[in-house]
Parts: C-alpha cells; structure tokens; sequence
C-alpha cells in the first residue's frame, strides 16, 4: 500500500484542525469561567451596595437625625428654624461694592499706587 | 472480521507444518489455537476499553462545561424581588436585602467534629449540641443558620469547609421602622404584598410578572411615592406627642396637596413595625385615615355652609335666628356655644351653631343636601385610591328632615377622613374634587381628572371663613405666623352603646394653609382626647387645632410654603 502524500497533506490538516478546534474551545471555556466569575463579583458588589444604601437609608431617618441633632445641639451651637427666619433673595439687603486691590493685582490689573516690597525696591 | 484476519494468520502458521509427524503437528496445532484464541481474547478486551475510552472522551468533549462557570451562574434566590419603594426625594422606604443562609449537606460532610470547630470560630453563638446532631444525620439537606450577615457569609466561605454551602433569600427591609408602616403595608415571608401599596404592587401587576417567571434576576425599577419621609416623620413625631399630651387613644393626621391631590404624609397612631409586624393585625392599629370610619361631627358644618352658599339659595351676608333650639320629632337641636341671637353666615361658622347650621341646610332642602355631599364624594367609597384598606361611608338609608338636620353639622353619617381631606382641599382650591393619591402627580394630569364641584366664588368664600375662623373662632390655636392658616374644628361625642357619650369625644381640626394661596390641607383628628393637665376642656380646639399648629409650622418650610408677614391678609377680611 502507498500512502500518497495527498494523504499525509489531508491528515495534517485533520490534526491541525482537530487541535485548533480544541484550543478555541479550550480559550471558550476559560473566557466563560472568567465572565461567571466577574458576574459573581458584580452580584456581590451589588448586594453590598445595596446594604450600605439601606445603612444610609437608616443613617439618613428623619428620627435618628433628630435624635442626633439634640445630642450635639449644644456643642455645635444648632436651634430650631424659625418661620421668619426664611426669606426670599430679593429680601436681602443689596450687596456692599467691595475694594479688591490684591484681586486686581492678581488679574494683571497693576496699578502704580500699589507699593509692596519687590515692586517698589525695583523702582529705586 | 478479526477472526477472518486470524484464520488467516493461523493458516499461514499451519501450512509449513504439514507433512511431519502427527504428534508434533498435534501440538503445534493446538499450541498455535491457543495463542490464536488468547490473541482474540486480549485484543478484544483492549479494544473494549479503548472504545469505553474513547466513548468517555466524546462524551466528556460533548459535555457543555459543567464546571466553575455553571455552579456560580446559578442564582439561588429562592424568594421574589420587589421593586424598591422611595419617597419624593428619593429616600428609601423599602427595600430588599439579599441574607445568605447557611445549609449542610452531612452526607457530603468529612469531618463533623473539626466542621464544628470551624464553623463555631465565625458563629460563636451556634447552638453546638443541636448542630452537631444535625451535622452528624444522614440527610441529604439540613439548615445550620438562617439569615446571616456578608460579614459572617465571607468568613465562612474563607474556612472552605467541604459539604456546606449558602442560599440567599430576599428580605423586605424599611429603614424607617414603623415610620410609613400604613402606607406602606406589608409582605409576608414569601416577600408578597399583604397591606398597603406592597399589596397594591402585587395587585398591579407584579404579581403576574413573579407568576411568570420574570422579577427573579433583574432589579425592577424603584418606586417613586408622593410622600416626603421627613414630613411624614414630622407628623408622626407631633401625633405622638399630642396622644401623650392628651391621654388619647388614637391619633392621626394627613398633608395633602390641594393643587394635585398628592398625599405628602399620612400617619396613623398606633401603627405598627413592618419589619417585625407582630402587632399589624391588632384592631386598633388600622389606618383610621381610609379604613377608619366616624361622625366627623362639627368640621362637616364646612361642607353644610358651602353647599348652602354654592347653591345660591344662601348668600353670605344672610341671618339666621339662633335663639331657640330646633324641635323636631322627639329630638331638641342645641348649640354648645350658645349665642341665642341672630347670627350672621360667619358668625355661624365661627361660633360652630348647630342651630345656624341645621337652618341653613333646610334652605338647601334634604335631597339637594343628599346630592352635594354625594358630589363631594362623601358618601361613596373612595375611587382611585391606592390603598387596599378603605372604609365604605354609612349614611341613612332614607334621608329626612331629621337625618338632614344631624347630619348638617356632622352626625348621622360616617365618613373616612382622608375623603373629608379630599372634600375639603376641593372647597379650598378653587372648587375641584381630586382624588388622593401616594404617587406623584403633576397639577396638568390632575386637572385631567378633577371634576368641578363647586364655584371659584364659594371657594374663596369659603377660604375666607376657614381664615376667619383661626382669627376669631374656635382655631385660634392653630395660628402659625406667616403661614395664614385656616380651619374648622370639631368635637363630635362619640355613640357608646348606642347613645352619644358626654366623656367621648372624637376631635377633628380640618385645616389649609397659606389661605391667600392655599396649597395644603391639613387633618389632624384626636381619639378621645383628655383634658390636658391644668385644663378643663378636651374640645377640639385645645388639641386638635394646637397639633395642627405644631405640624405646619414644622412641615411649612420642608413643604416649600413660602412664609407671609405681609399685612395685606387683613385687608381682605375686612373687605367682606
């Protein structure tokens, strides 16, 4: 019997595909292994930020925060609002214009009249 | 084919071996069978565990993985997901959490003893006796801890124990404890919707999804409530005090919307703790908002007076004689505050006659008096409302005089007070009945759904006398500076064995504020309420009109009410 070398070209090609097959299901595998892994993380992740919102959820009650709010009232000096205590922007007194030299200096607006140390020991 | 093959081979052998002596043939032959057949038998059988062999690896390759992937893709959840529930500003009511259990497999189990040392470092409080007799069973499945905390599950699964594992379940948890507990009910332990909007959810389709399958993985959206959690507390907080205050046994309180109907707290004492609802069944823990049904007594002379003022028969400068009690049948209608004058419709209003009141509904006449507060939607179970838990109002079967006469200033016919709210924020917003509701809703989508039940005229009237009434009447004590507040009281003697008792009360302060603009009504009502110390009277407005006071001002600002100092509110009441 003669073995052709078509035959050992096509049995080549058998076993080359036979292993590539496998290594691409071999890499599936894994990948898939890995996404159920990161999914469990995720799950996991997600739980614990659902038990810390509900550990806000308690933080954050109206009546712990009350309870709170008496314990340090004296330390942080807090009081009760009162209703005339709410007023609206234009009950405000109107905005006092203030001088700003330092802030003109520091936009570039020099002005001679400014004597620092630096500024006036160059003119001399 | 293989014995062809080895006939052949045999025959090969045998020729050469012909021709010599028979002995020697003779045994060579049978030598050679022998092996032939030895050959037969040890190929076959290596062929028999090749093929097994190689049977196994096909089926292994066909095999989907069966490994890492699928034990940890399983979701082991066992109970439904409900959606989250949050109030307007997004503060969580309700929610689930995830609580792993801990399970045993003790077939599985190696070592009992050092499971037992393990397991006992992470749980200290383990019951040892009863789990190690557990442990050391030969189920197949046995509960060692139920419910435990992350912290606990993680260290557990650091010991890596072989034969026991964790099944997470879904539990409702409110943060807030009992602070909504009657609106937001309750589940029970497969996490269904028994009371409340948990049942409402449940009613409303949710149900249906669990039933098919679906709300098992994904996360449902959370639901958004009409409710503001620190205004519900705030009430919650000022009802407590008043039951204290006032030796009463029951209390409770609505703020709703008047523009929208939107129900912004809604508190009911006593209530119950929905994370451990063991007192939820208790009779007098029902929502007496909607499934609560009483005489409002005095704060209906409100409805009485705009249905006589809306029905034009009646016009605000009007008098009446209240000189003399009504007599009718077996019966004499009193005032309490007597004036035994002629009193104008304010005066009325203000000094609550019964007299006044009583004539002004006879203008009305018993079936127009029938048809308002029907139209009001007095009468009538509440339609729309989310809550499972709503009372049916009883009235009289036929309607006369008499009936027509009681029920005028609030007896004879027995209502929830979430519908006298419901009424009332109707008289105060311009003459438009809205149905409540816990959801959010926009001022247009009510629109769509309001019905016209009174004129904008008796409307400001109204408000007019509501005002009028905290300035001079009985609701002085409701007063809030900046707020305008407005409203009518009520006393109503409650029937003790059939019989209206002088000792009982049942005390109601129907309210709005602010009344230039009004955006709110608030109902308190206080059941039978004691004098406080150092007071004699236990009238509606020493405890009913002082929480409502305590609620406004303490919910005015969360409310965005915006406080009014101006003294331009005089001058419109001294306009009429």
């Amino acid at each position: 019997m003669m073995i052709k070398a078509s035959d050992v070209v096509l049995t080549g090609l058998m076993i080359a595909a036979a292993v590539w097959t496998f290594q691409i299901k071999h890499k599936a595998e894994l990948s898939s292994s890995k996404v159920a892994e990161l999914q469990q993380k995720i799950d996991r992740q997600k739980n614990s930020v659902d038990l810390l919102e509900a550990d806000w959820a308690i933080l954050t009650q109206p009546k712990h925060l009350q309870s709170v709010a008496r314990k340090f009232a004296d330390e942080l000096r807090l009081q009760q609002l009162e209703v005339d205590q709410i007023i609206t922007p234009e009950d405000l007194p109107p905005m006092r214009q203030v001088e700003d030299p330092i802030g003109a200096l520091a936009r570039g607006e020099t002005s001679d009249d400014i004597l620092t140390g630096s500024i006036g020991g160059r003119k001399q | 084919m293989i014995s062809n093959l080895l006939n052949k081979f045999r025959n090969k052998q045998s020729k050469p071996a012909t021709g010599r002596s028979i002995a020697l043939e003779g045994t060579q032959k049978a030598r050679t069978q022998q092996a032939g057949n030895r050959i037969v038998i040890v190929m076959g059988t290596i062929g028999l565990i090749y093929s097994v062999l190689v049977g196994k690896l096909i089926w292994l390759g066909m095999q989907e993985e069966g490994g890492l992937a699928s034990r940890l893709s399983v979701d082991r959840s066992t109970s439904a997901i409900r959606p989250k529930l949050v109030d307007r500003n997004g503060q969580i009511l309700a929610m689930d959490i995830k609580m792993a259990s801990l399970f045993a497999e003790p077939r599985r189990i190696v070592d009992v003893d050092e499971t037992m040392e393990l397991l006992t470092t992470v749980l200290p409080n383990l019951n040892y006796k009863k789990t190690f007799r557990k442990l050391s069973s030969k189920a197949g499945f046995v509960w060692i801890k139920r419910e435990m905390t992350p912290k606990q599950q993680n260290e557990i699964l650091a010991l890596g124990i072989p034969g026991i594992g964790f099944r997470n379940e879904n539990r409702r948890f409110y943060p807030g404890g009992p602070v909504a507990s009657h609106i937001l009910g309750l589940v029970n332990i497969d996490n269904k919707g028994i009371a409340g909007i948990e049942k409402y959810l449940d009613d409303n389709g949710l149900a249906d999804l669990h039933k098919a399958g679906f709300a098992v993985k994904q996360e449902l959206k959370p639901v958004k409530m009409a409710i503001d959690l620190r205004v519900q507390y705030a009430i919650r907080d000022e009802l407590s005090k008043a039951i204290k205050r006032y030796r009463a046994i029951a209390a409770a309180a609505v703020v709703m919307d008047v523009n929208t109907g939107e129900i912004r707290g809604m508190v009911s004492l006593p209530d119950y703790n929905p994370n451990n609802p063991v007192d939820a069944a208790k009779s007098d823990r029902l929502n007496r908002m909607s499934a609560g049904l009483f005489e409002m007594g005095s704060t209906f002379k409100t409805f009485t007076t705009a249905m006589a003022l809306d029905s034009g028969l009646v016009k605000i400068q009007d008098k009446f004689d209240a000189r003399k009690p009504i007599k009718i049948a077996r019966y004499k209608i009193t005032d309490f505050h007597g004036k035994r004058r002629i009193l104008s419709v304010p005066e009325i209003f203000i000094y609550s006659s019964n007299i006044g009141t009583a004539k002004m509904a006879d203008k009305v006449g018993i079936k127009g008096h029938k048809e308002f507060l029907t139209r009001m939607g007095l009468l009538t179970r509440m339609k729309g409302f989310e809550l499972p838990e709503i009372a049916k109002p009883t009235q009289p079967k036929k309607w006369k005089k008499i009936n027509s006469i009681t029920i005028s200033f609030g007896h004879g016919v027995s209502t929830t007070p979430l519908q006298t709210a419901m009424a009332a924020a109707a008289l105060m917003n311009g003459g438009k009945l809205i149905p409540p509701t816990l959801f959010p809703r926009t001022k247009e989508e009510a629109d769509k759904i309001a019905t016209r039940v009174v004129s904008e005229k008796t409307s400001s009237l109204m408000r007019y006398l509501f005002r009028l009434n905290v300035l001079k009447g009985s609701g002085r004590k409701s007063e809030v500076q900046g707020y305008l507040v407005g409203g009518k009281t009520g006393t109503a003697e409650k029937v003790v064995n059939g019989r209206y008792s002088r000792a009982k009360r049942f005390n109601a302060f129907l309210s709005a504020f602010p009344l230039d603009n009004p955006q709110y009504v608030v109902l308190v009502i206080v059941d039978e309420p004691k004098p406080e110390k150092g007071n004699r009277y236990a009238t509606a407005g020493w405890n009913a009109a002082p929480t409502v006071k305590a609620i406004i001002s303490r919910t005015g600002p969360m409310l965005g009410v915006q406080p009014d100092f101006s003294e331009q509110n005089t001058a419109i009441l001294s306009s009429y």
